[in-house]
């Protein structure tokens, strides 16, 4: 997003109308903003109303430059709309309630919102996309993929489509259980998602990103072939955006869906060469060390596995230091270097005991969990 | 709108796309500092944009 989007010169015109936030999250300082201000992806776009400091408008993912700039306009909608019976004041309601966390009240919002635009709302597309990912927030599954084939698949090709069909099609592959409703809302969904794949001037980390779910949905389907020729268009699609794409920034931005696809493929060594490049071009940067990692560990090549981490950890900061520890572990673990072993789940361990408790949540959190379990067996 | 936002949320590894740090174009963003941003933002009377972001 930020090598896609931010740096585009056609944003600078914006730059008036608005005081520019850049919070890096992985970055001790910010914890306290991101407890008052908690999000569960990255990367998420807030409008903050100054003076009350609450938020109006927050998005998840990325977005285009026209795309962002709607979303200016709709913040600014959020910050002075107040009461109103026209569907752009539906619509602010609804962004505010969906920033402020409130989910369920907010996918009401939208749905009343979507009411009073009827088919020719120009902030439709938008108001679906959020009505989608609201449900999809609230743990709605079951509304969610409804709403993605109800709405979603009413819209004009294009982006906002393209990403209320995914998520909703997500909504299903992830639901609990079996539900009656799941398996046809997949079979109606799939191929939906696998046409908007298609529509041009897609970005390419958002085509990437469809490529994923459909990815997932064969895998779900237990079609590996089918998962693999997904996993052969993505790779494609990489190769493709490699090649006209002038910077490393740039390329680079796209190398974890190049380990995705390699994995896929079952073909880890496909993705070290881009990697390598990115290393070298990027010298500060932690990840291209942190996936070569995982490459090198998918190969059964562990000492190279451990050393790239090493590199990486030397260079990392935050909680995502924790997921590269956990990895070093493993190859060594799998090396049969018990000290070495105990070594880095000692240091992980302090580590995570370091960070404000903001930064140890969720996935992070099991992490934490899984390597002290492993320390407390390695100390026998 | 991503369309792995459910895996992201479920913190599902290792497939979102890594931002660049460094390439932020010519809008004068303040980094990591929200205290200055929202003394700016009262000053100007105008409202704050915030990019939360990770660097993988």
């Amino acid at each position: 997003m930020q090598a896609h989007v931010l740096s585009d010169e056609r944003l600078v015109r914006q730059a008036g109308r608005f005081v520019w936030l850049s919070i890096d999250a992985e970055r001790e300082r910010n914890a306290g903003f991101l407890s008052r201000f908690p999000t569960s992806g990255y990367p998420t776009f807030y409008v903050i109303d100054p003076v009350a400091e609450e938020p109006v408008l927050k998005w998840y993912g990325s977005a285009g430059v026209k795309q962002l700039e709607r979303l200016l306009d709709d913040g600014l909608l959020a910050l002075r709309a107040a009461g109103g019976s026209g569907p752009d004041q539906a619509l602010a309601r609804a962004d505010r309630l969906d920033a402020a966390g409130k989910v369920e009240e907010a996918a009401a919002a939208y749905r009343e919102a979507l009411v009073r635009g009827g088919a020719s709302w120009s902030r439709r597309p938008r108001a679906v996309e959020s009505l989608v990912v609201a449900l999809l927030l609230a743990d709605r599954a079951e509304e969610c993929a409804a709403a993605a084939l109800s709405e979603g698949a009413g819209l004009a090709a294009g982006s906002s489509r393209a990403n209320a069909l995914a998520n909703g099609l997500s909504c299903a592959l992830e639901a609990e259980g079996d539900p009656p409703w799941r398996a046809p809302a997949i079979q109606e969904l799939e191929p939906l998602v696998r046409d908007a794949s298609r529509i041009p001037d897609l970005l390419a980390d958002d085509r990437a990103g469809l490529l994923d779910v459909l990815a997932r949905a064969r895998e779900q389907a237990g079609d590996a072939p089918g998962a693999r020729a997904v996993a052969q268009r993505l790779w494609r699609l990489l190769e493709a955006e490699a090649r006209r794409t002038p910077s490393a920034e740039l390329r680079a931005s796209l190398d974890s869906y190049r380990v995705s696809a390699a994995l896929a493929l079952s073909r880890p060594a496909l993705a070290v060469p881009a990697l390598r490049a990115s290393e070298k071009a990027l010298p500060d940067d932690y990840n291209p060390p942190y996936r070569l990692a995982i490459l090198y560990r998918e190969m059964g090549r562990d000492g190279d596995a451990v050393a790239a981490a090493d590199r990486a950890l030397s260079r990392a900061y935050g909680p995502r230091k924790l997921r590269i520890y956990d990895l070093k572990a493993s190859a060594l673990e799998h090396q049969g270097d018990g000290a070495g072993l105990e070594a880095t789940l000692a240091e992980a361990v302090a580590y995570a005991g370091s960070l404000p408790e903001v930064q140890v949540q969720g996935g992070v959190r099991r992490i934490v969990e899984r390597m002290r379990a492993r320390l407390e067996k390695a100390r026998g | 709108m991503r369309a792995f936002l459910l895996a992201a949320l479920l913190g599902i590894p290792a497939v979102l796309p890594a931002p660049a740090a460094a390439a932020r174009g010519g809008l004068p963003w303040v980094r990591d500092d929200y205290a200055g941003a929202l003394s700016r933002a009262r000053a100007r009377k105008v409202p704050i944009v915030v990019d939360v972001w990770a660097p993988w």
